[in-house]
C-alpha cells in the first residue's frame, strides 16, 4: 500500500455517480484532488494536478472521455487513467485500452466490486507513483 | 415450374423477354418474401416480385416498369428531381450499391427513404449485376430487407442501457453505501438517493411514454397548465446538464401567457426533449433561451441554441432512427413531434438559419390541448 496518499481526479457528468465514486476513493484511503462534470474540465484538472490516477466517464459532455485521454497520452504516455463505463460502451472500451487508458471499471458493479477493482489498479501502479 | 399460376409480373417486353428466356427468374421472385426488382442500366424498374409491389402500395407491375425506385417509393428527393440526379442522392445506399457492384462482386449499402408523406423506410440493400443475352448491358438484380423495425429496437435498447442503467447503478450503489460500514459517506446521501432515484422514474416514464404514443395507448390528463411554470420546470430538470456545459440558460416569457389547458407530464416531455437536445448540441459558454408567448389562441413555446444544424440533420432530424449523439443516443425530437402533435393537438417545427443558430417550436392551442382524453 502506498506510503502516501494516491491522489485521484475523478470525472462524470452523473452528480449520484461522482458523489458515489468520491466516496469509494475516500473510503480506500486515496485523495480526490479535483472533479470535473465535462471533458474539457477534466483535462484541465489533469495538467494542474497531474495526479496519479483519472477515474474518467467515457460520454462526457463538450469533449468525451476517449478524446480527453487521446491528449493525455499525447502529453504523458505514463499518466494512470481509468475508465468509467456501462456495458453499452464496451466497444469504446477496448478502442480506449488501444490508446492507453490502464483500465475499466463498471459503473454497473457493486460498491464492494468498484472497491476491489479500484484496490487492484492503484497496487498495480508502479513503484514511485504508489509509494 | 409452372409459371402460369405464379403470377409472373409484367415488364418492358425485350429487355423482361431476354431475361426471362436465360434465367427463368420471374417465377422463382414472387416465391421470395424479401422485396426484389430488376432495373436495366438506367435504374428503370423492369420486373418486381409481389413483396416488392406490396410494401409500396402497387397492385400491378406496369405500375412500376419504367419508373425508378425513388419515384415508386415516393422519395421526396425523387419528388423534386429525377431519381439518382440531386446532390444528395450520392448518400443514397441503393445507388452506391449499384454503383459497388460487378459481375463477380455483390453492392452492399444500408439505404433510408423518405417519403413525400414525412415516413421513413430503411432497407438494407444489396445488387447483383448481370449478362442477359439479348439485353444491350447489364441487369441489376436488386433486394431490399426492411430494416426499420430493426432499427428502432435497436435504438430503444441502447437508449435504455445507457440511461436507465447508468442511473439504476448509481442508485444501487448509493443504497449500497448505507449499509456498508466501511464507507461512512459524507452529508447529502439521502437526498442523492431520492433525486437519482426520481430521475430513474422520469426516465422510464419517457420511454413508456414513447412506446405509449406510438401503440396509441397513452392516456392523456388534462388540467390547466401554467406555461411559465412549465418552462422554470424544464429548465430546472435538465440545470446539471446545463451545468456541465457552461452554459447560460435564459427563461423568457413575453408578455402576460395565459394558461393553457394541456397534459401538463406530456408537455414537460415533449418540451425536455427539446430543451434537452439545445442543450446537448451546444457549445461551452453557449447561451441556450426557453421562450413561452402568448399567440391569439396558442402559447408557442421556443428553444434557441446557437449552433446550426447541418443540411443532413435537417433531412432526419424528426425520425425514429436518427441521433447526433453517437450510437445508442437521442430520440428526442421525434418523441417531442409524436406526444406534441398526436397527443397535444400541437406543432412542432423547427428553424435554423446560419449563423444566428437553431430554433425549435412547440405550438399549442390554449383549449383543449388533448385528443385523447380520460
Amino acid at each position: 500500500m502506498a506510503s502516501r496518499a494516491i491522489r485521484v481526479v475523478l470525472a462524470d457528468d452523473e452528480i449520484h455517480i461522482r458523489y458515489l465514486i468520491r466516496n469509494i476513493i475516500r473510503a480506500e484511503g486515496y485523495d480526490v484532488v479535483g472533479e470535473a462534470n465535462n471533458g474539457e474540465d477534466a483535462l484541465a484538472l489533469y495538467r494542474k494536478h497531474r495526479p496519479d490516477l483519472i477515474l474518467m466517464d467515457i460520454n462526457l459532455p463538450l469533449k468525451t472521455g476517449d478524446e480527453v485521454l487521446a491528449e493525455i497520452m499525447r502529453e504523458n504516455a505514463e499518466a494512470r487513467v481509468v475508465m468509467l463505463t456501462m456495458v453499452a460502451d464496451i466497444e469504446t472500451v477496448k478502442r480506449c485500452l488501444e490508446t492507453g487508458a490502464t483500465d475499466y471499471i463498471l459503473k454497473s458493479n457493486s460498491v464492494e466490486d468498484i472497491r476491489r477493482m479500484l484496490r487492484e489498479i492503484v497496487e498495480a501502479l508502479p513503484e514511485e507513483e504508489g509509494t | 415450374m409452372d409459371t402460369g399460376k405464379t403470377g409472373v409480373v409484367l415488364g418492358c417486353a425485350v429487355v423482361r423477354a431476354a431475361w426471362e428466356d436465360v434465367c427463368r427468374v420471374p417465377a422463382l421472385l414472387d416465391r421470395v418474401g424479401e422485396c426484389l426488382f430488376v432495373t436495366d442500366e438506367a435504374l428503370r424498374i423492369v420486373l418486381a416480385n409481389r413483396a416488392f409491389l406490396e410494401t409500396f402500395g402497387k397492385t400491378e407491375l406496369g405500375e412500376v416498369v419504367g419508373a425508378s425506385l425513388g419515384s415508386v417509393a415516393a422519395c421526396r428527393i425523387a419528388a423534386q428531381h429525377a431519381c439518382g440526379s440531386a446532390g444528395m442522392c450520392a448518400d443514397c445506399g441503393w445507388l452506391q450499391a449499384v454503383a459497388t457492384c460487378t459481375p463477380d462482386q455483390r453492392g452492399d449499402a444500408e439505404c433510408r427513404i423518405l417519403t413525400c408523406g414525412g415516413a421513413a423506410m430503411d432497407f438494407q440493400v444489396r445488387v447483383y449485376a448481370a449478362e442477359a443475352i439479348g439485353a444491350p448491358a447489364p441487369l441489376y438484380l436488386c433486394s431490399l430487407r426492411d430494416t426499420f423495425a430493426e432499427k428502432r429496437l435497436r435504438v430503444l435498447e441502447r437508449t435504455f442501457f445507457h440511461d436507465v442503467m447508468n442511473l439504476a447503478s448509481g442508485v444501487r450503489g448509493l443504497c449500497e453505501m448505507l449499509v456498508d460500514p466501511d464507507l461512512r459517506p459524507e452529508e447529502g446521501l439521502t437526498p442523492m438517493i431520492c433525486e437519482s432515484s426520481q430521475k430513474l422514474v422520469e426516465e422510464i416514464e419517457r420511454l413508456r411514454t414513447l412506446r405509449g404514443a406510438e401503440t396509441g395507448d397513452l392516456r392523456t390528463w388534462v388540467s390547466e397548465v401554467s406555461p411559465s411554470g412549465v418552462a422554470r420546470a424544464v429548465v430546472d430538470r435538465f440545470r446539471e446538464e446545463a451545468q456541465s456545459r457552461h452554459l447560460q440558460v435564459i427563461v423568457e416569457c413575453d408578455g402576460p401567457v395565459a394558461d393553457l389547458k394541456a397534459d401538463r407530464d406530456l408537455l414537460l416531455i415533449a418540451l425536455g426533449d427539446l430543451f434537452r437536445n439545445a442543450v446537448e448540441a451546444s457549445s461551452r459558454g453557449d447561451r441556450v433561451v426557453l421562450r413561452c408567448v402568448q399567440e391569439k389562441e396558442r402559447v408557442v413555446f421556443s428553444v434557441f441554441n446557437p449552433q446550426p444544424l447541418s443540411q443532413e440533420v435537417r433531412w432526419h432530424i424528426f425520425e425514429r432512427s436518427f441521433t447526433t449523439k453517437g450510437a445508442g443516443r437521442g430520440v428526442g425530437a421525434y418523441r417531442a413531434k409524436l406526444i406534441a402533435e398526436r397527443y397535444l393537438r400541437g406543432t412542432v417545427w423547427f428553424d435554423s438559419p446560419e449563423p444566428e443558430g437553431t430554433t425549435f417550436h412547440l405550438a399549442l392551442p390554449r383549449e383543449a390541448g388533448c385528443s385523447r382524453l380520460t
